[in-house]
């Protein structure tokens, strides 16, 4: 099994006018994303795409096994109001665009206030997403996810998202049956050495008389 | 109960406009539709019929007025509710849902937020109907 680095998004999109700053969520370098004062309502869908993994990162023909997304964010609000910003979409795109697999959206409420800005992670090196992706919509460019947030606390909340990264895990092609291979060699291996021993004893029997 | 589909739209009105409804949102819808006699529950079909009316307004509504909608008002807003996470939110806030209300919203989000429903299982997010109330 490998692991890739983590890498951000080189691509950042709306699905509708929600969020009205994008393109930062490219680095850890607290400039944000933002959908200004959302309020009873749920967001466009934020496009995170252009990953740049490539062959040398996922080589062709490997099994995907796991895609590890984290986003760090927080909610921006005015003091004191009482606003509840959750996920409402977390989930893969595929290399031809499309959103695939589970929608990931967790429960929780994002953390209100800049002071309490954490990260967030969905899957895990084993979870696939039931998305059934390939090396090859890993390395396209349209591979990546799309979020987006619901406002249900009637208050004014701003959710802002300072940088996204994934993580894939894969299976080499063929690896594992290599494995298996090299184990049955090295039983006949030990097997054809067993005879040559108990040969070479007899032999060694014969010349002794 | 304070609201019935019997109530008068017009009494609903005053009461939103004094909890500070959205002026310019809610506010101008209920405007615009209020006429002498209308009932609240027409009001909800004529509300449910628009799809230019936002259900954010039944999410504000329910939550606002979670233990003042006898059951008809408050199954007619939920109808209004198809996002899954805003669901499974109210499921999650309204404190004074009965059974039946449990299912018509759990049936909108189950099977559709693996993660989501597996916190709530969990008990990582907590339905504030399950909260024992404790008395210092």
């Amino acid at each position: 099994m490998s692991t890739t680095d983590k890498k951000f998004p080189r691509t950042e999109a709306d699905s509708g006018s929600s969020w009205d700053a994008i393109g930062n969520a490219d680095y850890d370098d607290s400039h944000y994303d933002k959908a200004t004062d959302l309020k009873d309502e749920t967001s466009s869908f934020l496009i995170l795409t252009n990953f740049g993994f490539t062959t040398s990162d996922v080589p062709v023909g490997s099994t995907i096994t796991g895609i590890e997304v984290e986003i760090m964010r927080y909610v921006y609000r005015l003091s004191g109001l009482a606003t509840v910003i959750t996920d409402n979409t977390v989930q893969l795109i595929n290399g031809a665009g499309t959103p695939v697999g589970d929608n990931k959206a967790s429960g929780l409420s994002w953390p209100l206030d800049f002071a309490s800005e954490a990260l967030a992670s969905y899957g895990d090196p084993s979870d696939n997403w039931s998305a059934s992706l390939t090396a090859s919509d890993i390395i396209d460019s349209d591979f990546g996810f799309r979020l987006a947030v619901t406002e249900s606390g009637s208050k004014c909340g701003t959710p802002s998202i300072e940088y996204v990264k994934i993580r894939i895990t894969y299976t080499v092609a063929g690896g594992g049956s290599i494995k298996k291979l090299s184990g049955v060699a090295w039983a006949s291996v030990k097997k054809v050495l067993k005879v040559a021993e108990a040969s070479l004893k007899k032999v060694a029997g014969v010349v002794a008389n | 109960m304070k609201f019935t589909l019997k109530t008068l739209f017009s009494k609903f009105v005053s009461t939103i406009i004094s909890e500070n409804a959205c002026q310019g949102g809610a506010i101008d819808w209920c405007k615009k539709t209020d006429r002498e006699g209308l009932t609240f529950g027409e009001a909800i079909e004529m509300y449910l019929a628009d799809d230019e009316a936002k259900s954010g307004w039944a999410v504000w509504n329910l939550i606002k007025f979670d233990s003042d909608f006898n059951g008809d008002v408050k199954k007619g807003f939920i109808k209004k509710i198809k996002d899954p996470m805003t669901a499974l939110q109210l499921f999650r806030r309204l404190k004074h849902l009965t059974e039946e209300e449990d299912n018509i919203l759990k049936n909108k989000f189950e099977g559709k937020l693996p993660r989501a429903e597996k916190e709530l299982k969990d008990g990582v997010i907590r339905r504030e109907k399950e909260k024992k109330n404790v008395n210092y």
